[in-house]
């Protein structure tokens, strides 16, 4: 939110300089985003009266002839639209001829006949407002004429504050004072506001008396959408520029200025926090303000902007009361059976949102009735989120609008227009029975033992009243009722906070929590523990861990070959990311991809995948091209054994049996080159799978050369380790060589031999894979030695029963035995 | 005959050599063998002072004997071992070189500091039900607070969460307290991306419950984290701020000394005291899954931060973009290689 310094010091006096003011507002938990320093105009711009304004014939220019004050009577040409028809006496902002500004010198030049001197400024032109949509216009008698402008408008210093969405209460000038004249101890000066008339007025006023339940409710709470609503008419207004200070506040508070009723409604919500309706009171049919939900789904309403929306009975609107004579009660009676309003019967607005097309302020308007109310912030919030409407009014009403401030603010805005030249009525109109905060129990020593700091509960009583609150209670207990405006003050550990900023939070003691954890919680970090083995032993190993995007789209699974991603996002940004991914390799891929070509890419991920199965955590490896590139001497290829190998490597190091088994036809992953396929089994379960890219995906993925991937479940299954004493007897050996087709895998043919091996074989290492005529086409020779230990030297008469029972069970499954 | 053995063992070049001079004299039938063999011919008042003197010529030739032989074995040795010499400034076999994550590094150090702090480390989905991101972490549907965490919704109702936080409900619901953990993992926010910002990032949280904790306890554990990241001179600062899951609730700085020398307060994340609405929220789901309620009326801290500011300020990276782009040329500079 913005504000004007200018605007801070006139409510608290004795304000510190803007300078020292950043950590004041850092302590009380509102930083400031920025302070800009906002010049005064440069001195050659004068304000001036119009004396005449006539259309130049034939061009889209007005002639402006104007009092300049000392330098007697000049024209100008103007472009401006709101140049035209410019009431005599109105004053604008005139760039004087030799005054230099955004770099161009304004001089006396003719135009289209008529000898323009100098300039009527915009705001922004004047780098003072961002408005360009008109010449600065001011109300006649603001100034005498030819006083330099700089004077009424002095340079400034707008603080941007960060406000969180809590603290609704300081989403205006006097809010944002309260807080710091609270802090600093200071005295506040509020702004005078006489009493609000105590007897109603002309506009009647009804509200909803049927709640809504909103239906994603979870409370299921009745709501009816306004608690408070005060209307007041004032009458004789003339619409035209608003004071110039009051310009100046709003445009510096970072809003447009547009005219002296919409300013004024403005600049009382940038004031005090409340948002008001004014609107034109020949519209206002039978002189009554209807809250009222819409009647059924797809009424059109068309906003003041000229824009429709859909509105429905979550909706609360504002109508007029209609021809009638009586005010309209219901909703129902708002509107005809029909779904229609009733006869003569307009949508003034959505309630707290925007006003409607029907009844907003003109340039002709000079009777208007302010609206200024209550509304359930829930409902507007809703309103305005399915809309698609934020505006400054209803960005504070969900957030939360001081309950009991309407009235005030209704009086504030009709003595700002009497002030104006308008007439308020004598009366004005309030209903409702608005919520107020509850009353807070609690006790000083409660608060303390919250915070572990020490605040006297005395300095308790009294910073919780330098905020506003009603504090009683004896002793250490505290009865704390919070001012209407502290609506997010509803539980004691709020008042714990309150006390601590105060006080300071910088203040804060430090200290460890001591605590013996429950026993449930024992463990809990144990797959934390695996997961940073797995990542530190793989980096040891030379695998480099990558992060990848989790995001996928049905093209990129498509590429891959893996499951189309079920998890879906409701809005994607870009057509890349549309889904979340089903599988790790794909997000490898891409990362070999964002390798230089050629160059070597030993990769790890360890991150989460979502099929449809569910959430899981994987483990994917990649490796691409060679591990050691040849340079002065040769090098080692990165194939499909060195792959292999390196994640032995790597289970052996993180303590867990591996063994890949060959996978074939339908068992092999879509990813996979269907001859180069294993799952993987990891502590004797199979978690995944290990193999060579298959070539048409490395191909759709732009990878050349080979590239292996594995893919494992986590957590990975652990094992208990057991100790055994190292045999120190010598060990036997036996050699074989097993002939078989060669559609038998080496690990069939290790399953077979250690089956029938018993306690006594120890291991079973090749030594020999050959193929060829000797051994019968279609056929594989695999030479194995056999390492047999017992727990003493072992005999010929111990293991050739062993081995002979191995050599039957090869040629039980009809594999032959090469002889020497 | 010794001086004759001498000059001829000094004269070997080999060890070939020299052990022929060896078996000449002092072998099995060598010269000086010989002469002690001969001893026995001669009469016995003569025999002792002989043999005698051929021992002290045997002595002799045996002490020049093994002089030589390990002057010669030295010599062969060193001849060997400068023939073995190689060019050690040529490169070794470019075998790979792993590396964890810029993140990974950086969620090590903070996870060791919390370890040493005795926290349990966990981990939770990040497919999310919209009542553990949001409502139970006391952030209702209609909170104004939601518009400060724009969401990935999915088409199926759920969301990839905005924040670990949720773990904090999903932890409460299956564990007693009192306890202390910390959640470290992805989170999505729907922003667009820029130097600053992106669609996922890092975070880890804490989450303290038990009797008694107060604030103070959470200010000392974010100035040892400091003091754990940015050494013994390191600081932390609180200030007031809001989340809904907590009350009271604040942002906290670390004054931080980078080593260029330049000092300054780094805003690196929000805590506070966690709300009751939150502890009802999970007494409520405990409740429901028949567990019991065991959490209201208990106390606790629960903090957040980003992790890829940290690291980006850790190691001067410029570009958050940076992270998941897995260009090796930078991932790479996240281990030993120099240059």
């Amino acid at each position: 939110m913005k504000l004007p310094y200018s605007w801070l010091k006139e409510l608290i006096p004795d304000l510190p300089p803007v300078a020292d003011l950043e950590p004041t507002f850092a302590h009380l938990g509102l930083p400031l985003e920025g302070v800009e320093d906002v010049p005064a105009p440069v001195g050659g711009v004068l304000l001036v009266a119009v004396k005449a304004a006539e259309p130049m014939e034939g061009t889209q220019l007005t002639k402006l002839t104007l009092d300049t004050g000392e330098n007697g009577e000049k024209t100008i040409a103007s472009g401006a639209p709101n140049a035209v028809g410019l009431p005599a006496g109105t004053m604008v902002a005139l760039v004087t001829p030799g005054t230099t500004l955004g770099g161009i010198t304004y001089g006396v030049r003719p135009m289209q006949g008529v000898e323009s001197w100098g300039m009527a400024a915009s705001a922004k032109e004047l780098g003072i407002g961002e408005s360009n949509a008109g010449i600065l216009t001011f109300p006649a008698g603001t100034a005498a004429p030819g006083t330099p402008l700089r004077e009424l408008w002095p340079a400034d210093s707008v603080l941007d504050v960060e406000v969180t969405p809590n603290r609704a209460d300081v989403l205006s000038a006097l809010g944002l004072a309260r807080d710091l004249a609270a802090y600093l101890n200071l005295e506040l000066k509020e702004p005078q506001i006489p009493a609000a008339p105590t007897q109603p007025g002309e506009i009647r006023v009804s509200l909803p008396d049927r709640g809504r339940v909103l239906d994603r409710d979870p409370q299921g709470k009745l709501r009816f959408g306004c608690d408070h609503f005060a209307a007041r008419a004032v009458s004789g207004l003339q619409n035209g520029p608003a004071p110039l200070w009051m310009q100046r506040r709003v445009s510096l508070a970072g809003m447009r200025s547009i005219d002296l009723i919409v300013d004024t409604s403005n600049y009382v919500m940038l004031e005090l926090g409340q948002p008001t309706a004014l609107y034109d009171r020949r519209d206002v049919a039978g002189d009554g303000l209807v809250v009222a939900f819409g009647l059924r789904e797809g009424e059109t309403v068309k906003d003041l902007l000229g824009n429709t929306h859909q509105v429905g009975p979550e909706d609360l609107l504002i109508l007029d009361a209609g021809m009638s004579d009586e005010p309209v009660m219901t909703v129902a009676e708002a509107f005809a059976s029909a779904g229609q309003p009733k006869e003569g019967s307009h949508v003034l607005g959505i309630a707290g949102i925007m006003g409607g097309d029907h009844g907003h302020v003109r340039a002709d308007t000079r009777d208007v009735v302010i609206e200024s109310a209550h509304f359930d912030p829930v409902l507007l919030r809703r309103t305005s989120t399915r809309l698609g409407l934020k505006t400054d009014a209803v960005y504070r009403y969900e957030r939360g609008v001081d309950p009991l401030l309407a009235p005030k603010a209704a009086v504030r805005v009709a003595e700002l227009l009497r002030a104006a030249g308008g007439t308020p009525e004598a009366g004005q109109t309030v209903v409702g029975t608005p919520e107020v905060p509850q009353t807070i129990t609690t006790t000083g020593e409660q608060i303390r033992a919250l915070l572990g700091m020490h605040i006297g509960t005395a300095e308790m009583r009294e910073s919780l009243t330098r905020l506003g609150c009603t504090v009683t209670g004896d002793g250490d207990s505290l009865t704390v009722t919070p001012p209407s405006w502290r609506v997010d003050m509803v539980i004691w550990q709020d008042l714990a906070e309150e006390v601590a900023r105060l006080h300071g939070f910088t203040e804060l003691p430090e200290t460890l929590p001591t605590l013996r954890v429950h026993e449930s919680n024992i463990g809990a970090s144990a797959q934390s523990e695996a997961r940073a083995e797995l990542r530190r032993t793989l980096a040891g190993l030379g695998f480099q861990e990558v992060v990848t995007y989790t995001f996928t789209s049905d093209e990129e699974a498509q590429k891959a070959r893996a499951e189309a991603p079920g998890v879906r996002l409701r809005n994607p940004m870009t057509t890349d990311r549309t889904g979340m991914r089903t599988a790790l390799y794909p997000s490898l891929l891409r990362a070999a991809g964002a390798h230089p070509k050629g160059e070597r890419a030993l990769l790890f991920e360890i991150g989460r995948i979502f099929p449809a199965a569910g959430e899981q955590e994987r483990l994917g490896l990649l490796m691409r091209g060679d591990l050691a590139a040849r340079t002065y001497q040769d090098g080692v290829r990165g194939d499909f054994s060195v792959f292999k190998g390196l994640v032995q490597g790597f289970a052996g190091a993180v303590g867990a049996s591996f063994a890949l088994e060959q996978l074939r036809g339908d068992d092999v992953p879509a990813a996979l080159h269907p001859g180069v396929a294993g799952a993987v089994v990891w502590n004797g379960e199979r978690v995944g799978w290990l193999g060579a890219l298959h070539p048409e995906i490395a191909q759709e993925f732009g990878l050349k050369g080979d590239t292996f991937l594995m893919e494992a479940a986590l957590p990975l299954p652990g094992r208990d380790w057991a100790f055994r004493d190292p045999s120190r007897a010598p060990a036997a050996w036996r050699d074989l060589a097993v002939i078989a087709p060669q559609g038998v895998s080496y690990g069939d043919i290790v399953g077979v031999l250690k089956g029938a091996g018993g306690e006594l074989l120890e291991s079973v290492e090749p030594f020999d894979v050959f193929t060829g005529e000797q051994v019968g086409a279609g056929n594989r020779s695999v030479a194995v030695r056999l390492t047999y230990r017992g727990a003493k030297t072992l005999t010929d008469e111990e293991v050739d029963p062993v081995f002979n029972a191995q050599i039957d069970a090869v040629k039980a499954r009809g594999w032959a035995i090469r002889e020497k | 005959m010794q001086d004759t053995a001498i000059q001829e063992i000094q004269g070997a070049e080999t060890l070939e050599a020299l052990q022929a001079v060896k078996t000449k004299y002092v072998g099995k039938s060598g010269l000086v063998t010989k002469e002690l063999g001969s001893l026995g011919k001669l009469p016995p008042e003569e025999r002792k002072a002989c043999g005698a003197e051929i021992n002290v010529v045997r002595a002799a030739i045996q002490a020049a004997l093994d002089e030589k032989e390990s002057a010669l074995k030295r010599a062969a040795l060193d001849a060997k071992l400068a023939s073995e010499a190689i060019d050690v400034t040529l490169p070794g076999l470019p075998l790979p070189a792993g590396g964890l994550h810029p993140i990974s590094r950086v969620l090590d150090d903070l996870i060791g500091i919390y370890r040493q702090m005795g926290y349990a480390v966990i981990e939770g989905p990040e497919v999310e039900e919209e009542h553990y991101n949001f409502e139970a972490l006391n952030v209702p549907w209609y909170h104004p607070a939601r518009d400060l965490q724009d969401t990935f919704w999915l088409e199926d109702g759920r969301l990839l969460r905005t924040h670990t936080s949720p773990m904090q409900i999903r932890y409460m619901v299956d564990h007693e307290p009192p306890f202390k953990i910390v959640v470290r993992g992805k989170v999505y926010r729907y922003e667009a991306t820029d130097a600053t910002h992106e669609a996922m990032f890092h975070q880890l949280e804490g989450l303290v419950v038990g009797d008694g904790i107060s604030m103070s306890d959470l200010k000392g554990t974010i100035a040892e984290m400091a003091r754990g990241l940015y050494g013994a001179s390191a600081k932390a600062r609180f200030q007031p701020s809001y989340y809904p899951f907590v009350e009271p609730g604040a942002d906290f700085a670390v004054y931080w000394e980078n080593p260029r020398g330049e000092s300054k307060w780094l805003e690196l994340g929000g805590c506070g005291m966690v709300h009751p609405n939150v502890f009802k929220a999970v007494d409520d789901l405990r409740e429901a899954a028949g567990k019991d309620r065991v959490y209201e009326g208990k106390t606790g801290f629960a903090f957040g931060l980003g992790l890829e500011r940290i690291a980006m300020l850790k190691y001067g990276i410029p570009d958050i973009r940076y992270f998941y782009a897995n260009d090796p040329r930078v991932i790479g500079q996240f281990r030993g290689e120099l240059g």
